[in-house]
């Protein structure tokens, strides 16, 4: 009985739905043609989807350089912060000036003031802004791992015979690097998303290959719609891979699964 | 049957900038020799145990494992002779129980995994824990925390073993469980020096007792 009726509710839907199909059929019609069309003038047409192509090119290369460079600058900035107090205080300076503007009043400045004189490609500008941009956050991002560390298990550690590089490698840094990789991953699918604004230095990122397909076909929807999907596989992806890398230095939590 | 002396303190000093620890303390230790030491908090027990292995540097006299200078030590070998077990455990947080105890094992000494799996699992047998293999540090009680890591020292197998208050940041109901495996020990003739407030506990394991006062290290009677 009961099944007879979940059957009858379907019947009737898949009814409705045909129904509404027919009645409708121009206009769905007419929206697919449009879709078609947007998609061919967006991406066909004068061979737009190469202006894409040579957007994602330099996003891609923009973000991955700042953050290996940023990273790398990040740690230097976190291991000189130690050296001693007129570096500790520089550095915190520093720190605070990039967080406390927004990004893309450091990129102009550095493109129009401190670049200004000097014949340098602004991709270069843009990779340079990025990746001390990305180290002020990645130091910090440092500090406070080293500081949740029980320093205690350092002297642990001497005392069963673990030599300093011993106890680096194995007992300090799985602990860094498992407080380390959730924060990175937040702050790198950030700054990939922060590069979109590459474009006011004339930079043709992605962004600003889905504005000029915009200007060329007066149409919205589809060169902004496609081009945020394209973001949001690049974070996608990176934000997975560094999922896994995530598993594989929190062992804790891979065996707990 | 006269003992060896196994470790021998010659008037040894330390400073902490300019500030005097300990002064002029000699001290012989014989093979199979409990030496529980007390005093107030901030004498320099600790800091006294530490310079035995090598944690902390002496300023002046020298210390001896088995008749030979332990600066002259290699420092690695010197550290897994004189193991230390220590007031807060200092267990490695990232690590479970069981491998908490095979790292030393697996990366000084150099045993196969395998071999050191099977020793750590021993000795979890032996403190009772052995449910707790794969536990991690934070999930474990003051008292099982502190026999993880008196067992993850035995284990390197050391001639002597300090240990610096390993009763005192637990509460009693724990204390004892912990007291038990000291006494345990004891009783496999463990040369031990043991830096404790449990009076009564350690006047019954104990061979000697000292007491560190006044930069001094001055014998009690039981």
């Amino acid at each position: 009985m009961r099944k007879n009726l979940k059957f009858l509710t379907y019947f009737i839907v898949i009814i409705f739905l045909l129904f509404l199909l027919y009645f409708f059929r121009t206009s769905i019609f007419n929206f697919l043609v449009g879709v078609y069309r947007s998609f061919y003038r967006t991406l066909i047409e004068e061979e737009r989807y190469i202006l894409i192509l040579n957007g994602l090119k330099s996003t891609i290369l923009i973000s991955f350089f700042s953050i290996i460079f940023g990273s790398i600058i990040g740690f230097l900035l976190f291991l000189l912060r130690r050296k001693n107090k007129l570096l500790k205080n520089l550095i915190k300076i520093m720190v605070s000036i990039i967080q406390g503007m927004p990004i893309t009043v450091l990129l102009l400045i550095f493109y129009y003031v401190i670049f200004a004189s000097i014949d340098i490609e602004p991709m270069i500008v843009a990779i340079i802004t990025f990746s001390l941009y990305f180290s002020a956050y990645i130091s910090e991002v440092f500090r406070g791992a080293y500081s949740s560390i029980n320093k205690n298990q350092i002297i642990s550690a001497y005392s069963l015979g673990f030599n300093k590089v011993q106890t680096l490698k194995y007992i300090i840094f799985p602990q860094l690097m498992s407080y380390i990789v959730p924060i990175f991953k937040n702050e790198s699918v950030s700054l990939i998303k922060l590069t979109s604004i590459a474009g006011y230095i004339s930079i043709m990122d992605l962004t600003k290959a889905g504005d000029i397909i915009r200007y060329r076909t007066y149409e919205a929807f589809f060169p902004l719609i496609f081009i945020a999907l394209i973001y949001f596989v690049l974070c996608f992806i990176i934000s997975k891979l560094l999922d896994l890398v995530y598993k594989k230095v929190n062992r804790r939590k891979e065996k707990r699964i | 049957m006269k003992k060896e002396v196994i470790l021998e303190l010659k008037q040894i000093s330390k400073k902490f900038n300019d500030e005097l620890v300990f002064d002029n303390i000699n001290l012989q230790l014989k093979k199979g020799e409990v030496v529980s030491i007390i005093g107030k908090s901030g004498q320099g027990k600790s800091t006294l145990l530490k310079c035995l292995n090598l944690l902390e540097e002496i300023d002046s006299g020298e210390i001896l494992l088995n008749g030979k200078n332990i600066k002259n030590l290699n420092i690695i070998e010197l550290r897994q002779s004189i193991g230390l077990v220590f007031q807060d455990y200092n267990l490695f947080e990232h690590l479970n129980v069981l491998d908490n105890l095979t790292i030393g094992l697996i990366k000084i000494k150099k045993y196969s995994e395998e071999k050191s799996k099977k020793l750590a699992t021993e000795m979890l047998k032996k403190i009772s824990l052995e449910n707790k293999k794969y536990s991690y540090p934070d999930e474990l009680s003051g008292g099982q925390k502190q026999r993880v890591s008196i067992a993850r020292t035995l284990l390197m197998k050391p001639k002597i073993i300090l240990l610096d208050e390993p009763t005192s940041a637990l509460d009693e109901e724990v204390k004892n469980e912990v007291l038990k495996l000291i006494m345990e020990l004891v009783k496999e003739d463990m040369t031990l020096i043991i830096v404790s407030h449990e009076q009564e506990f350690i006047s019954k394991i104990s061979d000697r007792i000292f007491k560190l006062e006044k930069h001094n290290l001055l014998e009690i009677k039981k």
